[in-house]
């Protein structure tokens, strides 16, 4: 009993963790790990409570729902991959005023513009 | 977890050094150890390509060396591990390294006044560098135009604001 709900706590958690600052919807969740809705909340609330997640009431569909968002998220690339400072061979002498800046980097610039 | 550690690895090598990073990167987790010229023989790159590479995932502590003496002929052997443990913070240096870049092109694009001639490669000006030269563009000879850099503040901001979040939850 304590192992599955521990297996079940984990498996939600990384679930959260995975779904970043955006947080996934209570509703969605178990559906997607095939829980009951009680079960689910009783594993959400625990969450919520060892302060591992932040549980916000939203409306979803005509019906209130709660959003569920890790406090620790895992680390990921993604929001960072395509700006061209990343990994830059240049990076540590990069810097205002240095003949290699950000403010003047054509790399940057170039990416600025395609952005806005 | 695992899983994705590893596909976050092979991004973070892909980054760093290309196609052939990731080679390397791949044959280093398979064996836990190699030399260049064990490296070079399994992944067919040439031997200076791998040292050029193995430096530059060193200079982002992706990859470690170490000097092993042979009991046998007593020379010493150069070896190459992943560094695999300092991946998580490896990416966090890196957003933080990227959110003071961005911050200070912010406060660059928020303090000036752009112009532009209408050659759009030619680039932007600072007011300063358009007074110097008139405001004729020095590259083609176009008269300069004031550039509304608004947007490019509003996506900055944004930005930063995003990373700043992001850095204080993982």
């Amino acid at each position: 009993m304590t192992r599955k709900h521990n297996n079940l706590e984990y498996k939600v958690l990384q679930i959260i963790k995975e779904s970043g600052s955006q947080g996934i919807l209570q509703s969605q969740l178990w559906k997607r790990i095939g829980a009951t809705s009680r079960e689910g909340s009783r594993v959400s609330l625990k969450l919520e409570k060892a302060g591992l997640i932040e549980r916000i009431r939203e409306l979803h569909d005509g019906k209130w729902t709660y959003k569920l968002i890790a406090k620790k998220r895992v680390v990921t690339l993604d929001s960072v991959m395509d700006i061209p400072c990343i990994f830059c061979l240049q990076q540590d002498r990069c810097d205002v005023g240095s003949n290699i800046s950000p403010t003047t980097c054509k790399r940057l610039s170039e990416w600025l513009e395609k952005q806005s | 977890m695992v899983l994705m550690d590893e596909s976050l690895l092979y991004k973070v090598a892909l980054k760093i050094g290309g196609d052939e990073a990731v080679k390397i990167v791949g044959e280093l987790k398979k064996r836990g150890k190699a030399t260049e010229e064990e490296l070079a023989k399994t992944t067919g790159i040439r031997l200076n390509e791998i040292r050029k590479i193995l430096i530059r995932l060193h200079n982002f502590s992706l990859v470690t060396s170490e000097n092993v003496q042979d009991p046998q002929s007593g020379w010493l052997i150069f070896y190459w591990r992943l560094q695999e443990d300092q991946l998580q913070s490896i990416i966090k240096a890196q957003k933080r390294r990227i959110l003071e870049k961005l911050k200070a092109r912010l406060e660059f694009e928020k303090t000036h006044d752009f112009f532009f001639c209408n050659d759009k490669h030619c680039g932007r000006y600072t007011f300063e560098e358009a007074v110097e030269n008139f405001f004729r563009c020095p590259q083609c000879g176009g008269t300069l135009q004031h550039f509304d850099n608004s947007k490019i503040i509003e996506f900055l901001e944004k930005k930063v604001e995003s990373l700043k979040e992001e850095l204080e939850h993982e």
